[in-house]
């Protein structure tokens, strides 16, 4: 399954449109987490804990949407866009969306 | 050129959502929180409680010189009950440093208890319902065990410990209403002993109290005398139980404590002095007309059994086995 | 005294939070499926460049919704925070809010004779509660650029 954020694919040629699929996933801070981000907040430098967070939540939203993309028989999901989001306190929400296609 | 077909097909429910049921979720959340929250707890407990035992008995003292001026003010009769104790830690010495006070305070309440910086407070009530002065002795060496073993130190340590715990894991939740609730189950195990510190005092005490009166029929007494108001008068269980429950556990334990020190279970009663009974009128009459003590009725050491054995005979009526 | 009326209170809360809060959702994901099986004739794709023979009049569309949580999401999500992982409450809350935004925004393509959206973009925002314990909701915005046939 290929992903791509381009519109096109070079080389080859999109035989089929279909549709919007998304892949969506929210997630939960830990708490054991937030207090050494705020000792960090003293410091300053990258919150590795929650950039290791986010990474996961994005490799989960994407797996979704290649799911849904699976499921409808597409082989390529292009035009890729990933949206973030704080859902209440201490939780945020990753979106990832694209079209999928059938590539000849 | 072929044309490009667009088109929407349905796609399936399930993937961006959760198949468990929300209930189930919540259940498995709090079994895992509580679960943590028993085990910090017990581990707080227990770090506090080694901890507390170390703290130097000056700093009890001083922590208690903040709430000494609620404590009532001396008369004959705590003089009498410090006299008493004054007597039993002579008999049975303490570790160097620590001091007894006995306060005595004028309420109906049948109770007695062991603070910090080793102050004892006697209720009048207490008093009024004990037989005679072995079993009255025998409340005050329990509670001079307490501190003795440093029970009142390791209580509060470990109170504040858990409260403390417990505050911290709330907060994390943020959510206030879940917050109040488990900070305030922390503050629920305050100042009470354990079961197993109430064991150890009841030990303790029985050294003291053989120790004084060279036999141990003052704690038979006691406990005799606890069961009957406790038998008397359901509806109003008497205080001394919620800090101290009566069982058959705890009276066992005392006989068969009593038993491998070979102490002696029977021995002289020794009734109330005069002057105490004057100023508590509904004080039990204690033991019967008794010529060979002293006017003042105190006891004069070790007494061996067997010269005695007449006066077991002649005792006052609630007293019987 | 006062900590009993406060667990109560919570439990209250948490109890009709969770029975509302779950028969609004099955209602609300019911009538999301009748709709999207009566729109899916409008066609919604994320290309930005579709190519069509037809020099179609473009329209900008939009759909949102605000979807308020319940105190029984809330309180899951308070405890989940403590241990971090998916948060399975509101993955529901998120995507109901997402469907409807696009049901929404295909009726007014509809409306506007539109039969395929192009360039659908979404945005998510969170509107927090006056304090932590009431209020909070999700809102979804979703936009496109809808295709009209000329007549």
């Amino acid at each position: 399954m290929m992903v791509s954020n381009l519109e096109i694919v070079p080389g080859r040629r999109v035989v089929k449109h279909l549709g919007l699929v998304q892949g969506s996933t929210v997630r939960a801070k830990n708490v054991g987490k937030d207090l050494l981000a705020s000792l960090k907040n003293i410091v300053g430098g990258e919150l590795k804990s929650y950039t290791e967070l986010l990474h996961e939540a994005r490799k989960e939203a994407t797996e979704r949407m290649m799911e849904q993309a699976q499921a409808i028989g597409a082989n390529a999901i292009l035009n890729v866009r990933f949206s973030t989001s704080s859902i209440t306190q201490g939780a945020a929400e990753l979106l990832a969306y694209g079209t999928a296609v059938v590539l000849e | 050129m072929r044309a490009i077909e667009y088109s929407n097909p349905p796609l399936p429910d399930g993937i961006n959502v959760s198949r468990t049921h929300p209930l189930l979720d919540f259940a498995r959340l709090v079994a895992a929180l509580l679960a943590i929250t028993v085990i910090a707890v017990v581990v707080l407990a227990l770090v506090a409680e080694r901890l507390a035992a170390r703290v130097p008995f000056e700093v009890e003292q001083s922590l208690a010189a903040q709430f000494s001026d609620q404590l009532p003010v001396p008369n004959d009769i705590s003089r009498y009950l410090q006299g008493l104790a004054d007597r039993l830690t002579a008999a049975d010495p303490l570790p160097p440093g620590v001091k007894i006070t006995v306060h005595f305070m004028d309420e109906p309440t049948v109770n007695a208890f062991a603070t910090l910086g080793g102050h004892v407070v006697v209720y009048r009530g207490l008093m009024e319902a004990m037989p005679n002065e072995n079993a009255l002795a025998m409340v005050l060496a329990h509670e001079i065990a307490h501190v003795r073993l440093r029970h009142p130190a390791t209580s509060m340590g470990r109170g504040l410990a858990v409260g403390l715990g417990l505050s911290v894991i709330s907060a994390g939740t943020g959510d206030n209403l879940a917050a109040q609730a488990l900070g305030s189950a922390g503050l629920l195990t305050g100042l009470s002993f354990s079961r197993e510190q109430e064991l150890e005092a009841d030990e303790a005490g029985l050294v003291s109290l053989s120790a004084l009166y060279g036999h141990v029929q003052g704690a038979d007494a006691l406990f005799q005398r606890m069961a009957e108001l406790l038998f008397a008068d359901e509806y109003r269980v008497p205080a001394f139980f919620s800090t101290h429950p009566l069982d058959e556990e705890r009276i066992y334990a005392i006989q068969d404590l009593a038993e491998r020190n070979r102490w002696p279970s029977q021995g002289e009663l020794t009734p109330f002095p005069e002057a105490i009974r004057i100023q508590l009128p509904a004080m039990t009459s204690g033991e019967g007309e008794d010529d060979s003590l002293s006017a003042d009725g105190e006891d004069d050491g070790v007494r061996d059994v067997e010269e005695h054995g007449l006066v077991e005979d002649s005792q006052a009526p609630d007293q019987a086995k | 005294m006062l900590d009993l009326l406060n667990i109560i209170l919570f439990c209250c809360l948490a109890t009709v939070g969770y029975v509302a809060g779950r028969f609004a959702e099955q209602r609300h994901y019911r009538f999301i499926r009748s709709r999207e099986r009566e729109l899916a004739d409008v066609l919604v794709f994320a290309s930005r460049f579709p190519v069509l023979p037809h020099a179609d009049k473009q329209v900008l569309v939009a759909g949102s919704v605000v979807i308020s949580e319940d105190y029984f999401k809330r309180m899951v999500s308070g405890l989940q925070s403590l241990f971090g992982g998916r948060l399975k409450s509101y993955e529901s809350l998120v995507d109901r809010a997402r469907r409807e935004a696009v049901l929404r925004m295909k009726e007014e393509a509809r409306a506007q004779g539109a039969r395929m959206i192009f360039n659908v973009k979404f945005q998510t925002f969170s509107i927090p509660g006056k304090n932590r314990n009431s209020g909070g909701a999700v809102e979804v915005l979703a936009y496109g650029t809808g295709l009209v046939r000329p007549a």
